[in-house]
């Protein structure tokens, strides 16, 4: 115990002195090493192998960028592209919509409801991609589904009214809906996460800035747009980001639903890759493809992330 | 501090301890079976069957148990649901499994690329000469034999309900034979009831297989997408622009449900009285046997129809699985010992896989084609005889060119059974597609079956 | 309308909305329970159906007392075993996420020294690479350090999650820094900051991004294929892939299984919830 203050002004001086380098390398190192042997090493290596053809085992071939030329004209990789894209923009505005106004609603039940709440909604993430297929796979049948037999009662006065009677949709084959069903089933899947992160960041504003605007005489829209929205801007930073990349690169609900689609429209980037990761003996293209995705997906999150900014996001 | 380090040391000793722990507890079994013994890894997919999987089971262990060449064969299960990424990652790591269970499209190449052995070095041309023609010309690569046969199975059989048939004034002895009946056959087997009641005349392959499905047609086409020197494609063609026109009609008019949950493997729209028609694989008759065997009365099968209903014109490619030796493998003698144990030995071992799955999959070997036929086998099973006699021996092998071109050539032909455009513009669209493929993946003189 | 009518309808509404949403994601789990007591042949089709035609234990009897084993899942392994092994697997990876990762987090979300932002480029650029770039070089690694069929070799390479060192930087930016300099005041050194500040308030962000680190791990079975074929250490998810193939599925035992894969995350998630609350973060000072 008398080493102690001895330590501590130690301590103060070293920090003093070398600043935060020793403490950062302490805490950084576990988590710098782990992800240099296993991600960072391996993206390595795809790089370089990027630039090399492997016609054959045991046989390399130089191509510099040649494959990335291949790639970048290929309409069939800028389809799948931009049928992510396509997932992006419905998948996005309505998790994240969704989810703040789940979170909201969380904020006002008691206890037990509250708990109840929190746990239905995070079921659906927890069940794995083939149960969540396979049940909307049974739900959006075309004769059978209980979705078209629900939009087909709903329907039903308008048909008494005169309109003409309801033809079942295909769901699942008809190119102009088939992805519609397969984002529904992924934002379905996906809510409870999204949900409880809202709520995370819901609950981390502090309740006193409420109670203090209320006495200011605030409104409710008002305490909307000067409080909660700019208290949840670090998560939402998070969830929109996250939230882009993960639905560009869908696969396995909208595979186990439609397979590829019946023309090609719920194949997303990912999928597109998928047969060639697998099947192709020049494993070249797909190594490709895979990076060109991720520099388009990086450099769009470098722009959301600067422009919603604040001195409260910034290093 | 004291503390501190206290609490970190205690830490320590606990992850060590507990690291010790884990290796004990997940000891790998089947380590003492192959003490002293040389190991042979062989990898294959779980087939649907589980009489399949018991079938490999069974005999790798008999032979484990009596083989005196100190072999170990183990047996390893992969699913399919990482089966590509498991040996791309194997042989990427130098270390792909000694025996490989594959499927006979993707094999002339991959062995021309340097994946597989060549089985001419353990097999005398004796020993060849007991497998069937048409399969010969499958797994003969100028000459260069990668994979030995398990087993053959065609597609497409087209699957027909007698009763179904009759109910419509149809003479259920009577299935389609030319493209123009089948399209109308179609129309009048579709009943205009609603929900469950409702009955089509066909069920289309769906998408998600169409591109490898096709391939059964290419014998009836006469070619494959691409010209034997792989510079050329071939698409374009009174077949094509036929076999582009049944599929719009049927769909447009609703002959063929727009929906299907399975995949053109399984027989369900089929068995669950669904659609009166369907053209699936050789194996449908063993699903009905197993799945559905209360219909089994009311099946009829017919060689799919061709254009003009002449005869001796291949209606079906041949689909299968065999075995191959990987070229990492440090000890291809032993593994090949194993392969002619299993596949080219004794007939008793085939003809139990066989019969386990119906008599639905048809074997690549004379000699046990001889043993089914004769004794208690023989005459067993109609409709096995009747793929054996008309289907199997015009059969071609499926085609080894790159993917891509199966691919859209399907996504074409839905393209065009799904939308409004005009036959010129989809072949026009689909000519520069493959006309792209040819050059960025390179195929031009690497046809591995040209002679 | 009065404001006190107003006030009931808004709260009847509130409560419909709730129920409709809490039905429609509690309704399938129920459908998946029953649908594990159906016989083979209800799943014939794809028909909607909630109650088996016929009631039958076997699927879960068999699953669970490893009857499967031989046939249809690979000789000696067994669903209880892989329960244990992926429990094991799921909660060390766990436990070393939250702590290598929020020990990131911290680092970029509070300190600062020279070539922070480089290292943090570092870190970001890994984010975007879809994980089938870089399973083959991983498995290479992962196979030259003779991690292949180990528990060490299915727990380290998912450790590192970019994606949660983001979540926990956002949470921790926001963390009042009177708090710290409190601390700081009285002696304390970054790293103790880490451990007696940081940490007990990362309770919500753990659980959250805990949840799905560990469910993560729970329904893996891609890499658990690639590179485990000791039955013992099989994963559940793997095993449950034994029903699936492309020429069909035996989803009488799929549905089972996955019903039973389920149970463990829903038990956590009951168990855990809670410590999603409201932060204590008043105006900085506890």
């Amino acid at each position: 115990m008398q080493k102690t203050p001895t330590a501590i002004r130690f301590f103060s001086a070293r920090r003093i002195l070398k600043g935060d380098l020793i403490p950062s390398l302490v805490l950084l190192l576990p988590s710098f090493a782990l992800l240099t042997v296993f991600i960072a090493a391996p993206l390595g290596y795809s790089l370089v192998m990027s630039l090399f053809d492997t016609p054959a085992r045991n046989e390399l071939v130089f191509v510099g960028f040649n494959t990335y030329g291949h790639v970048l004209g290929d309409p069939a990789f800028w389809k799948a592209l931009l049928i992510g894209g396509r997932y992006a923009l419905v998948i996005v505005p309505s998790q994240i919509i969704i989810a703040f106004l789940l979170a909201s609603l969380a904020t006002k039940l008691r206890r037990r409801f509250g708990a109840f709440f929190k746990v239905a909604v995070y079921i659906p993430c927890v069940l794995s991609g083939v149960v969540v297929g396979v049940i909307f796979l049974s739900v959006f049948q075309e004769d059978t589904g209980v979705f078209n037999a629900i939009l087909s009662a709903l329907w039903k006065p308008f048909a008494l009214a005169g309109a003409k009677p309801f033809t079942p949709i295909a769901w699942l084959s008809d190119p102009s809906v088939d992805w519609l069903a397969c984002s529904v089933a992924v934002v379905w899947a996906g809510l409870g996460y999204t949900t409880l992160i809202m709520l995370g960041g819901l609950y981390d504003i502090p309740v006193d800035y409420y109670e203090a605007a209320t006495i200011d005489g605030a409104g409710k829209l008002a305490k909307l747009f000067h409080i909660t929205l700019p208290g949840l801007k670090n998560v939402f930073v998070y969830v929109l980001v996250s939230l882009i990349v993960s639905s560009v690169q869908v696969f396995e609900i909208p595979y186990i639903m439609t397979g590829k689609g019946q023309i090609g429209t719920t194949m997303g980037p990912i999928g597109f890759l998928f047969d060639k990761f697998n099947y192709d003996i020049n494993k070249t293209y797909a190594t490709v493809a895979s990076i060109v995705i991720a520099i388009i997906l990086a450099l769009l999150s470098s722009i959301i992330f600067r422009v919603i900014s604040s001195e409260k996001s910034e290093a | 501090m004291a503390i501190f380090n206290k609490l970190i040391s205690v830490m320590l000793v606990c992850a060590m301890i507990i690291s010790l722990h884990f290796d004990a507890c997940f000891r790998d079994p089947r380590t003492g079976l192959s003490a002293g013994k040389e190991k042979v890894v062989f990898w294959t997919p779980p087939f649907v069957e589980v009489q399949t999987r018991e079938w490999f089971t069974k005999w790798t262990d008999k032979y484990n148990e009596e083989n005196d060449d100190g072999i170990y064969v183990e047996l390893n299960f992969i699913p399919e649901d990482a089966w590509a990424q498991s040996i791309n990652a194997a042989r990427a790591d130098g270390n792909a499994p000694d025996l490989v269970f594959a499927n006979y499209a993707a094999v002339p190449l991959e062995g021309n690329a340097g994946y597989y052995v060549d089985l001419n070095e353990y097999f005398s041309e004796d020993e060849w000469s007991d497998i069937h023609g048409y399969v010969e010309n499958m797994i003969n690569v100028k000459g260069t034999r990668y994979i030995y046969p398990a087993f053959v199975e065609p597609y497409s059989v087209l699957y027909y309900s007698k009763s179904k048939f009759a109910a419509v004034g149809l003479d259920p002895e009577k299935p389609p034979k030319t493209w123009d009946e089948l399209i109308d056959y179609a129309e009048r087997l579709t009943n205009n009831l609603s929900g469950s009641d409702k009955v089509y005349g066909i069920q289309l392959p769906p998408s998600g297989q169409l591109g490898w499905v096709l391939w059964g047609f290419q014998g009836m086409a006469g070619s494959e997408l691409l010209n034997e020197n792989w510079d050329t494609p071939i698409y374009d063609t009174a077949f094509n622009r036929g076999l582009f026109e049944m599929f719009r009609t049927i769909y447009k008019n609703g002959w063929s449900p727009k929906t299907s949950a399975y995949t053109y493997n399984e027989i369900n729209q089929f068995a669950n009285g669904r659609v009166a028609m369907q053209p699936c694989g050789s194996w449908g008759i063993g699903q009905i046997k197993n799945g559905f065997p209360g219909i089994l009365d009311d099946v009829g099968i017919a060689k799919f129809p061709t254009p003009d209903g002449d005869d001796g014109v291949s209606t079906a490619a041949l689909g299968g699985w065999g075995m191959t030796v990987s070229t990492d493998s440090k000890k291809p003698e032993l593994a090949v010992k194993f392969m002619k144990y299993l596949l080219a030995g004794s007939e008793e071992i085939m003809v139990d896989f066989f019969q386990g799955l119906g008599y639905s999959k048809f074997s690549g070997r004379k000699s046990v084609d001889a043993v089914l036929n004769t004794g208690e086998y023989a005459g067993n099973d109609v409709y096995s005889q009747y793929m054996l006699d008309e289907i199997l021996p015009l059969s071609v092998p499926e085609p080894c060119y790159p993917w891509s071109f199966s691919d859209t050539f399907a996504i074409k032909l839905q393209e065009y059974m799904l939308q409004s455009g005009t036959i010129d513009s989809v072949m026009a669209s689909l000519g520069t597609l493959m006309r792209a493929y040819v050059g960025s993946e390179e195929t031009a003189g690497k046809n591995p079956r040209k002679a | 309308m009065t404001a006190a009518t107003r006030k009931k309808i808004s709260v009847i509404v509130f409560i419909a909305v709730a129920a409709i949403v809490v039905l429609s994601c509690i309704f399938p789990l129920f459908w998946l329970y029953t649908s594990g007591f159906k016989i083979p042949s209800d799943f014939l089709s794809y028909d909607f159906r909630l109650f088996p035609s016929q009631w039958t234990a076997d699927n879960y009897s068999g699953l669970i007392t490893d009857n499967l084993s031989g046939a249809y899942l690979p000789k000696y392994s067994s669903v209880v075993q892989s329960v244990y092994a992926t429990l094991t697997v799921a909660s060390v990876a766990l436990v070393l996420s939250l702590f290598t990762n929020s020990a990131a987090a911290y680092v970029f979300a509070r300190l600062n020294f020279k070539g922070k932002k480089i290292v943090w480029l570092y870190y970001a650029v890994t984010m975007f690479v879809p994980n089938m770039a870089v399973m083959i070089p991983c498995y290479q690694i992962v196979s030259s350090l003779g991690m292949l069929n180990t528990f060490w070799g299915l727990t380290l390479p998912g450790v590192p999650y970019v994606w949660s060192i983001f979540f926990y930087r956002q949470f921790y930016l926001s963390v009042p820094r009177s708090l710290e300099d409190a601390a700081r005041v009285d002696g304390c050194g970054r790293i103790r900051i880490y451990f007696r500040i940081f940490l007990p308030l990362s309770g919500t962000p753990f659980v959250i991004m805990g949840i799905s680190v560990f469910q993560g791990f729970w329904n893996s079975y891609i890499w658990p294929i690639m590179t485990v074929d000791n039955p013992m250490l099989m994963q559940l998810n793997q095993l449950i892939s034994y029903f699936k193939s492309s020429q069909g599925t035996q989803w009488h035992y799929l549905i089972a299984g996955s019903a039973l894969a389920s149970v463990p995350l829903i038990v956590l998630l009951v168990v855990f919830q809670k410590f999603i609350i409201q932060g204590v973060k008043i105006s900085g000072i506890k």
